[in-house]
């Protein structure tokens, strides 16, 4: 017994040693590549990485370790980043989430938004309200009309106040002339199971959000026209609420400023040929998601906007200063 | 000078010095007193008064105060407002001879001495890496323990290296820190 | 029907593979829930690589495996060394580690164990038998109820504290005090943190968890630690409880499982709550309620069988609704995309087979458990024997890991150090430290539902739902009897 643990110590004293003296490889990738996500395990964006680091080990012998920084609405995973050194072996893996926390918690936009170089923008997932079919009230019209009854009292269910969802609901109130109250949850399911008992009468999500679960549907979406997986669904263009079509959730890879550029043209070479996979496409055009491949100008200019409408909305609520 | 004074910088110094001179006062009155050795006991109760005025007047300068009929420092305002009383009756019942006398201190010269190995090896753990840190800690806790067989001690330190290194750094990919020191010298 | 199923689905997976995939999954889980720090939906979340060449009814089976045994891992270090692998395995060291202490560690584990698979196969046959009216009655529950359930969670601090009420109160406040460090959960406003990153969640709960109890506990027995003899304990054999004992803790152990599995399916409850409320009965309705705490078979049973039992509670919202009813069945949801199956009624629909073989295949895991878990105990026991010098040193490591393990983050680590320090100044004065940790699980809990229920119907919303209320109702009693009991005896005793 004892001898074994000798010789187990002896092992890992010689691998260290290896380890550490071992030679150098010449080209990105010379170890693996950590993606930091956000969200917990199971989280939409955990899912997202592992797929695509899934389909990447087609194309690639790099290894890829998917690293969960969850808490602070991303803020966490942000600083980790910014803490890891700048080789290209650490990527943020990011929502427009990330973006309007930032703005909402007030922090620092020089230091979370832009010490980072957004490279990639991989998905735009459309926004849409969902409601409940056990519900009478489950179309859009029904929600106005009742929301004018209700004269403010309505309830919508969603998760973080100041968040992505509470922002678009925010917009369509504005929009729409309607007023209504935002009650968080701790997550979107666990919103949906508010939506779903009764608490509320919508829930602001994605199209994705209701497979599996019968008892929801979508009221209407935000896009320019109906998605060809729920022919149903009208978009609230038709029912004339304009300025809406560009409501998404985007998901992309983001590294800290100063990455060398050897190591983002790697990165973006490998989104490409991930990008062109129908094993990719697939996956998400199935939850009605559009998979895109914006490189690092149009992405910048998305987060631009994201900032501008999340301020002028936010702070015309009263939540930030 | 309003309370936002206290919330931050020079304010929120001064405030938490005032505490700790309450607490030591505290202490120090009532170890004066028939009560002596309860004076620890009422040194924690005016400890605990203190957490709940610091969170009273912290909870008063929140960034967003209320939204949606919704206050942010309600709850701890709550918990704060029924901690101080309780606080409060917990001295006097200390002083009148109501509660329990604490347990006898013990070793704590041992303790003291284990946690600042603890504190001192976590705290240069940024710098040699976790399992330097780690070994060495656990070599020089088994020594205060009063344990002396070396061979021993180097092996189940080792063996904690091996273990934590498989299991924590390798199995579960924690990224253990590696040390700046460390990494520096050899490269990484 | 059912029936029938569910036995053409013990047919299928009565084959090789599944059966070592179930195994594996077990060793895997009960690993990991041991490992303090490494919770059951991160021990789940490490495995989902795993199982991506696998087939999806085996990927479901292999991960429910993980997350069946880890529910129970925790339980281990939580006896031997007072350091509790899980959150929810906390209760079973009130008196688990009692016994260690008391050269009966055996006891401890083979409780432990038994109450576990207990709980757990019980919970499979209410999942089985009645996922469907018990989703709609989850669904029933607002945040109204929410809060009232976690005031009748606080209610269980009367039980935690021994006869000092003062010092339970004093001890719950600090802990839900605590809580509030950290984004509020409505609104996002920062809170006690002064703009530090890792504290906007507040106090991570697992280094918190394991300071308070294990680092505590340790500093404590080095303050009366003999260092001149060696304690003659280390020396004792230990026993292990027959077929008898645990006979003997039926109606616990059934109780336990009863109430784990309803607070497992509420989506924002927990296993770690089941376990403190099912403690909390076991110990009002003992005829010795004195003993809890001590080292009894009965709160060993309680709290664990409760934990395990929720495991399939938290599958009946997943099941019948897609929608999580814990951080690990989160997890599992997300594997499950992955292999492109979608949790939620069409399962049942779409792949009937998926789900009966996990519902037989939870059995079977169980039984595996007792196995595996039975062989394990017999080595996890000698854990006892070791000398503290050599032990001390190793819980102080096992618990800095841990901590570390849960963000990778040193700032954790600290906080571990930290409340390990605050619990042991807290122990000398006699304040009891369970209600602190009772404080900590249930105030956000409490907060948020409180809040959301005054947003949705203002400021008595909590009494004016009937199930709200006769929660409500219950806490009030459950509070006001001991101290109206107290009282009478009392005006006895002048008499």
């Amino acid at each position: 017994m004892r001898h074994r643990k000798i010789a187990v110590l002896l092992a890992f004293v010689l691998i260290s040693a290896s380890l550490a003296l071992g030679v150098r490889a010449a080209s990105f990738p010379e170890k693996p590549i950590r993606i930091v996500n956000y969200v917990a395990p199971g989280g939409v964006m955990d899912i997202t990485t592992r797929k695509f680091v899934d389909i990447a080990s087609k194309y690639t012998k790099a290894v890829f370790v998917v690293e969960n920084k969850p808490g602070a609405g991303g803020l966490t995973g942000m600083e980790y980043v910014i803490e890891a050194p700048n080789d290209g072996y650490t990527v943020f893996a990011a929502t427009s989430s990330n973006i309007i926390t930032v703005v909402s918690t007030q922090a620092n936009q020089d230091r979370y938004v832009w010490n980072f170089q957004w490279i990639s923008m991989l998905m735009r997932d459309p926004e849409c309200v969902i409601t409940s079919v056990n519900n009478p009230i489950n179309t859009w019209p029904d929600i106005v009309s009742d929301a004018v009854a209700k004269k403010g009292s309505q309830i919508w269910v969603g998760p973080s106040t100041g968040g992505n969802d509470h922002l678009v609901a925010l917009k369509l109130w504005d929009k729409a002339g309607i007023k209504a109250k935002w009650v968080p949850f701790e997550s979107g399911p666990a919103a949906m199971a508010a939506l779903m008992g009764g608490v509320g009468v919508a829930y602001v999500g994605n199209p994705a959000d209701i497979t599996g679960r019968p008892d929801l549907k979508i009221a209407a979406v935000c896009a320019p026209q109906r998605l060809k997986q729920f022919p149903d669904v009208p978009t609230f263009k038709e029912l004339g609420i304009t300025g809406v079509e560009d409501e998404i959730m985007w998901r992309g890879f983001a590294v800290e400023k100063g990455t060398p550029k050897e190591a983002i043209e790697w990165l973006q070479n490998l989104v490409d040929k991930v990008y062109a996979d129908p094993e990719w496409i697939k996956f998400f055009d199935e939850q009605a998601i559009e998979v895109t491949n914006y490189r690092e100008e149009r992405f910048t200019q998305i987060i631009k906007m994201n900032i501008a409408d999340s301020t002028a909305y936010l702070k015309a609520e009263g939540l930030i200063k | 000078m309003s309370i936002a004074y206290f919330a931050k910088g020079a304010g929120l110094a001064i405030m938490l010095a005032a505490f700790a001179m309450a607490v030591g006062l505290a202490y120090i009155v009532a170890s004066r007193t028939a009560k002596r050795r309860m004076a620890g006991l009422v040194a924690l109760g005016a400890s605990f008064i203190s957490l709940g005025a610091f969170v009273l007047v912290l909870s008063a300068n929140l960034e967003t105060s209320v939204f949606n009929g919704n206050e942010a420092a309600m709850i701890p305002r709550l918990w704060a407002g029924i901690l101080i009383p309780a606080s409060v009756l917990m001295i006097y019942r200390a002083l009148t001879g109501a509660e329990e006398e604490p347990e006898p201190a013990g070793r704590t010269d041992k303790v003291l001495a284990v946690l600042a190995a603890l504190t001192i090896s976590v705290a240069l753990m940024d710098y040699l890496g976790y399992f330097i840190c780690s070994a060495a800690f656990i070599l020089i806790c088994m020594y205060m323990l009063g344990y002396r067989k070396f061979p021993v001690m180097l092996l189940i330190s080792g063996s904690w290296v091996a273990f934590s290194y498989f299991v924590f750094y390798r199995l579960l990919y924690v990224g253990l820190p590696l040390g700046s020191i460390i990494k520096a010298v050899f490269g990484i | 029907m059912v029936l029938t199923n569910l036995f053409d689905g013990l047919v299928r997976i009565m084959n090789l593979q599944s059966i070592l995939v179930m195994t594996v999954g077990v060793i895997v889980g009960i690993l990991a829930g041991a490992m303090p720090g490494i919770s059951p939906s991160m021990g789940v979340a490490l495995m989902v690589p795993f199982t991506f060449k696998m087939d999806p009814s085996n990927a479901l089976i292999f991960l429910v495996a993980i997350y069946i045994a880890a529910n129970y891992g925790g339980a281990i270090t939580a006896v031997t060394i007072n350091t509790p692998g899980t959150p929810s395995a906390a209760v079973t060291s009130f008196d688990g580690y009692p016994m260690c202490k008391q050269g009966r560690a055996g006891w401890g584990l083979g409780m432990s164990l038994v109450a576990s698979v207990v709980g757990g196969i019980f919970s499979v046959i209410i999942l089985i038998a009645f996922a469907g009216p018990l989703a709609k009655v989850a669904l029933k529950f607002w945040p109204q109820e929410y809060f009232s359930l976690a005031v009748l969670g606080l209610s269980a601090t009367a039980s935690l504290g021994g006869k000092d009420w003062l010092k339970v109160l004093v001890s719950t406040l600090i802990g839900l005090l605590l809580c509030t460090v950290g984004m509020d959960p409505i609104l996002g406003v920062k809170r006690f943190n002064f703009n530090y990153i890792p504290l906007y969640d507040g106090f991570t709960f697992i280094p918190a968890l394991i300071g308070l109890l294990a680092i505590s506990e340790v500093l404590s027995e080095i303050s009366e630690f003999n260092f001149v003899t060696q304690n003659v304990a280390a020396a004792l054999k230990t026993s292990w409880p027959g077929i008898k004992d645990y006979w003997k803790v039926r109606w616990t152990m059934l109780r336990a499982s009863v109430i784990g599995t309803i607070v497992g399916i509420f989506p924002g409850a927990g296993a770690t709550i089941a376990a403190f409320i099912s403690y909390d009965i076991e110990r009002r309705i003992s005829r010795t309620p004195e003993k809890f705490g001590t080292g009894i078979p009965e709160g060993v049973c309680a709290g664990e069988a409760a934990d395990s039992a929720s495991v399939g509670g938290a599958l009946v919202p997943m099941l019948t609704l897609g929608i999580p009813g814990s951080a690990t069945t989160a997890v599992l949801i997300g594997a499950l995309m992955i292999h492109d199956l979608q949790p939620g009624p069409e399962l049942f629909t779409k792949h009937p087979e998926v789900v009966f073989n996990l519902y037989s295949s939870m059995f079977v895991a169980n039984i595996i458990m007792l196995v595996v878990g039975t062989w394990g105990s017999r080595i996890w026991v000698n854990v006892t024997r070791v000398r503290k010098e050599i032990l001390f040193p190793f819980i102080f490591s096992f618990a800095l890991i841990g901590s570390y393990a849960v963000r990778s983050s040193m700032v954790d680590v600290a906080i571990c150090i930290g409340f390990g320090i605050l619990g042991w100044i807290l122990r000398r004065f006699r304040i009891p430290l369970p209600p602190m940790v009772l404080g900590m699980v249930l105030g956000t809990m409490a907060e948020v539902n409180l809040r959301r229920a005054v947003m949705i119907g203002g400021t008595w919303a909590v009494f004016q739902r009937p199930i709200s209320l006769t929660l409500l109702i219950l806490s009030a009693l459950s509070f006001g009897l001991p101290i109206y009991g107290e009282i009478k005896r009392r005006k006895k005793k002048a008499a």
